[in-house]
């Protein structure tokens, strides 16, 4: 297997990548702290929904330094990036709807998925779709 | 869309890299312009014009596809 995953000339070096997603890392270290300080009993209604939704916004910020990435690409790897996202989104997307449509039906009931897909699935199914895409969108202008 | 990119790089004797670089783009760029997978930007195929001192009608050649 030598199919690239990113397109020839894409930086890809452990300082780019590391810098590409400080704010990922910090989006998911906020997440279990999150997740660890909402459990506390003595907190207050809006303490709990601004601990919970403070995850957002390193994520926000993160998804600014993707897209400040793909702005700095030559065209077709912007091009090659934007598809891969696209694919990546959609794919998404069409599981979330199709674990909800399943969901409703009840035969999902005892599993991982009974409640969708949750934010764990939904980033980690988002990342392999991208990965994915990048390899497909990569091979044909290859 | 049809190029002769190609041929104009080969005639001065650079490589995908040489040319690559001095448009300011990846060579995987100029390899998929040159056979054909992906058609460049107007502001790349000006770029090319301009290097090749060349209209940008004598380099690419836009088909119409179906009727």
């Amino acid at each position: 297997m030598t199919d690239r995953l990113f397109p020839e000339g894409v930086q890809t070096s452990c300082a780019t990548a590391v810098k590409l997603n400080a704010w990922a890392l910090v989006a998911l270290l906020a997440s279990a702290f999150a997740h660890w300080f909402v459990r506390r009993p003595d907190l207050g209604g809006s303490l709990r929904a601004a601990v919970a939704l403070a995850p957002l916004v390193p994520s926000l910020l993160y998804v600014r330094a993707i897209a400040r990435w793909i702005r700095s690409l030559d065209e077709l790897q912007r091009h090659i990036q934007l598809e891969a996202w696209f694919f990546a989104t959609t794919g998404t997307i069409f599981v979330a709807t199709a674990l909800s449509l399943l969901g409703g039906t009840g035969v999902l009931r005892g599993t991982r998925f009974a409640g969708g897909l949750g934010w764990e699935g939904t980033y980690a199914l988002t990342f392999f779709l991208w990965v994915l895409g990048c390899a497909i969108s990569n091979r044909r202008y290859r | 869309m049809k190029s002769r990119l190609r041929e104009l790089r080969a005639a001065r004797g650079w490589s995908q890299a040489d040319l690559a670089g001095r448009l300011g783009v990846s060579r995987q760029t100029v390899n998929a312009i040159e056979t054909e997978k992906y058609d460049p930007s107007l502001p790349l195929a000006f770029k090319v014009a301009r290097l090749f001192k060349l209209p940008i009608e004598e380099i690419f050649d836009h088909e119409p596809t179906g009727a």
